[in-house]
């Protein structure tokens, strides 16, 4: 297959109709198709995969371009169309898919498949109509095996991840077309059927028996070869969902041990914020003291005046008020003089009893002095205290901020992530197990009973072979019964053999390529794909490194192993890549620009504009022979594909 | 010459005439703000005695008292308490009054606190009602205040952020 053209008529964000043709001369055979993420890249190759292979394709959400969709009235309706035109050993092919939607109201939508098309162009210009445009597609190109000509780089890495041996083996079986061998061989068995029911007819006794059993033990091989078949591709599909399953779990406990995070966090976030809160408490406490740090200049001067009085002796009185009083009342002083009236003595004591202070306000001018000296020292505590109370609460502040932001980090990790039980998955998981268990013991007992049938089937016919017969119409059926059964035996075993030797080649191949593309200098030493289509990279020990491999090693892997299948099959299928460049170092990129183009009949490159650029670039310059550029309207939200050279 | 005549008594103090609810509100005896505050939501004031001397203070910071036009009164005398706030009160009459003897008229002392207090009021009420949150502006007005009066040689440690923080809003 090689690439002539794709139309994309209201496809997902492409608005009305956008062409691009690729480039398809020997050398200049590189197409490259630019845009920035979200202007449609992948949208391209799943139109192209939509177009050739239908609903098989992961197509998720609404397919037809939204603003086509907007602007059909009610009651109309409005078509998506893909063509691809390709050619195919000197003919030339155009596959046409269409989607119509009916608007029926302004929300709802029914959606007609109309019946895929591919046309065949004859030289002579004459249209003709392919009457099984499925098989026909099939047959150049097989849907299983298309994923590995079109890829989305991003995915790419699956491929050599473990649990995808089945999808190896697959696809190397259907690019190598070992299904022809297959039919070969059921139709030599056939054959061979046919001529021992001619042969029955002239048989007898003993030869008769023989030949009952062979067919008898035919059919028999028949059916545990269609169980073995049924019994591996149900061992894969559990395996697969093994291992969604454990990744699942995964996801799910490392969910929960966030949530369980998450409940600690707010659990102490509580506390600090209680914290805080007694924090202002105390602060509020000090503030309301805190008028009297404001007082101090005038406290100062008070006591500064009590002071005063105080060394002046008028408080407190040396002499009390009632003391005096009681003197003068007795008329006798302590020591026993009399205080007559009108005498000097009389005199000085009732001066003094006008300087006396009333006894009530001497208490409180006692208490009032006191207290303003103690409160001299408060004076000074309280900003203090206020000080240090609010440093806590930003210290505390601090805390809660920072568990914050831990908080929301683990909110944005919990979310999208599906929250399953884990009981229900483990318990599926349990199942999956034991079924796996199950069939790996049903694919081991099949195998066994079919080398027993064989060997069985193999006397016989060798039984048959010798026995006794005497017409010559008889012997003749024997002989080309013989032949027959032994070519079918004998395609059987090739089967197997070339499926080995056709490993080997892709391995070589796929070496040399793995080679190029990665750095010179790795410890990478070797490629090796085992019996069971385990894809491998060794060491320089010869052990396998795949862990090592960084996603752009594992790309380069997987690109090598599909180049070098294509290599081996002679295919000609054009090597379509989705942002092939996006995790690989910069010297990978220049290999890979360099030799891609050589790999391959024709290639487009779906690519962002950092991903190739200077010495890349240029490597691959001279090939290149048609580029286009996506471009996204922001005001329309539609892409359109604009030529650029 | 003062005879040996009792104090003279007050029981309430008096402050100007429509300053009262900003007093309630500064004290959290009013309206549906304070209603299950926490932390930094506290109404800033314990009682509006603690109001009134902080009034007082102030005005104190500004050195003149304002007298009363119109009074109404504010709260009881007896909330008062006697070793902490009635003695700057009495500090602040033996102050202004150079002398002792005022002390045995509790009208003259609550009549110069009130004054003093008139004059603080406006600035109190201004710092503290106004847009951030009451508690937060009066303990920056107030560590402010003390920077002015006894400057610290670590003064810019004592520079807090007083950005009042969203974070710190509580669910009512």
């Amino acid at each position: 297959m090689k690439l002539d053209s794709l139309t994309l008529t209201n496809f997902r964000q492409f608005y009305g109709d956008q062409t691009v043709k690729f480039a398809r001369d020997s050398t200049r055979n590189v197409t490259i198709i630019c845009g920035v993420n979200g202007a449609g890249k992948t949208t391209l190759l799943t139109a192209l995969s939509w177009c050739l292979y239908g609903q098989d394709i992961n197509a998720s959400g609404e397919l037809i371009n939204k603003r086509a969709l907007s602007e059909t009235p009610v009651g109309f309706s409005v078509e998506m169309k893909v063509q691809a035109m390709f050619f195919h050993e000197t003919e030339r092919y155009s596959a046409t898919r269409v989607l119509r939607a009916d608007k029926i109201s302004e929300k709802e939508w029914s959606h007609r498949e109309l019946p895929f098309s591919v046309t065949r162009i004859r030289t002579d210009g004459q249209f003709q109509t392919v009457h099984n445009p499925m098989g026909i597609i099939e047959s150049i190109l097989p849907s299983s095996v298309s994923p590995y000509f079109f890829f989305d780089g991003e995915k790419i890495d699956q491929f050599t991840r473990p649990s995808h041996e089945e999808e190896v083996k697959y696809a190397v079986k259907q690019v190598l077309k070992i299904e022809l061998l297959e039919r070969a061989r059921a139709h030599l068995a056939a054959v061979s059927k046919e001529y021992r029911q001619e042969l029955a007819k002239h048989a007898s006794g003993e030869f008769t028996t023989l030949l009952d059993k062979q067919g008898r033990l035919q059919d028999q091989l028949e059916k545990q070869r269609n169980s073995l078949e049924t019994y591996q591709k149900e061992k894969t599909t559990a395996e697969r969902q093994l291992s969604d399953i454990d990744e699942r779990l995964a996801q799910v406990s490392a969910a929960r041990e966030l949530s369980q995070k998450r409940a600690q966090m707010e659990a102490t976030l509580k506390a600090k914020e209680n914290e805080r809160d007694r924090l202002w408490e105390s602060i509020k406490e000090w503030d309301n003291r805190g008028f009297i740090p404001l007082a101090r200049p005038t406290i100062e001067k008070a006591v500064a005046i009590l002071d005063e009085k105080r060394e002046r002796g008028e408080i407190p009185p040396g002499i009390r008020e009632q003391f005096v009083q009681d003197l003068l009342s007795r008329k006798r002083c302590i020591c026993g003089r009399p205080i007559g009236e009108g005498s000097n003595e009389q005199i000085e004591l009732t001066r003094l009893l006008g300087e006396t202070i009333p006894s009530e306000l001497e208490n409180i001018v006692i208490q009032t002095a006191g207290d303003l000296r103690s409160l001299n020292a408060t004076c000074v505590a309280i900003p203090e205290e206020i000080r240090s109370a609010m440093r806590r609460k930003v210290g505390v502040d601090d805390e809660i901020e920072e568990i914050q932001q831990k908080l929301d980090d683990i909110s944005r990790s919990l979310e999208g992530s599906e929250l399953e039980k884990v009981s229900d998955l483990e318990r599926k998981r349990r199942e999956c197990s034991g079924e796996i268990v199950r069939l790996a013991g049903d694919v081991g007992r099949t195998e066994t009973l079919m080398e027993q049938l064989r060997i069985q089937l193999q006397e016989v016919e060798s039984g048959i072979s010798k026995a006794e017969v005497h017409a010559k119409q008889a012997k003749k059926l024997q002989r080309r019964f013989t032949l027959s059964s032994k070519a079918a035996d004998a395609v059987d075993a090739i089967c197997d053999v070339f499926a080995a030797d056709m490993r080997q080649q892709i391995r070589k191949e796929a070496k040399s390529i793995f080679d190029t593309l990665i750095w010179k200098d790795s410890q990478f030493q070797d490629i090796s794909i085992s019996d069971d289509y385990h894809l491998e990279v060794l060491d320089r020990w010869g052990l396998p490194a795949r862990r090592e491999l960084s996603a752009g090693e594992r790309q380069v892997l997987s690109l090598a192993f599909i180049s070098g299948m294509s290599k081996v099959t002679g295919e000609e299928a054009p090597l379509v890549m989705d942002t092939p460049f996006g995790r690989l170092s910069s010297q990978h990129r220049e290999n890979i620009a360099t030799y891609i183009p050589e790999i391959t009949k024709q290639l487009v490159l779906l690519i962002t504009d950092e991903e190739l650029h200077s010495t890349a670039r240029a490597n691959l310059e001279p090939r290149i022979d048609a580029e286009y550029e996506l471009v996204f309207d922001q005001s329309t939200g539609c892409s359109s594909i604009r030529s650029v050279r | 010459m003062v005879t040996k005549a009792t104090i003279a008594k007050r029981d309430r103090i008096f402050v100007e005439k429509g300053q009262i609810d900003a007093y309630r509100e500064m004290a959290g005896t009013t309206g549906t703000r304070w209603k299950k505050a926490k932390g930094a939501d506290l109404p800033p004031f314990e009682d509006l005695k603690d109001v009134f001397l902080m009034a007082t203070c102030l005005g104190l910071r500004a050195g003149r008292p304002t007298p009363l036009k119109n009074r109404q009164e504010l709260a009881r005398i007896g909330y008062f308490k006697e070793h902490a706030d009635l003695a700057v009160l009495r500090a602040i009459a033996i102050a202004e009054t150079r002398g002792v003897e005022v002390l045995a008229d509790e009208n003259k002392v609550f009549k110069i606190a009130e004054e003093y207090a008139n004059t603080g009021f406006t600035e109190l009420r201004r710092r503290v009602l106004g847009p951030g949150r009451p508690l937060v502006d009066l303990t920056s007005f107030l560590l402010e205040e003390y920077e002015h009066l006894f400057p610290t040689s670590q003064s810019q440690e004592n520079q807090f952020e007083f950005i009042d923080n969203q974070t710190e809003h509580h669910e009512p």
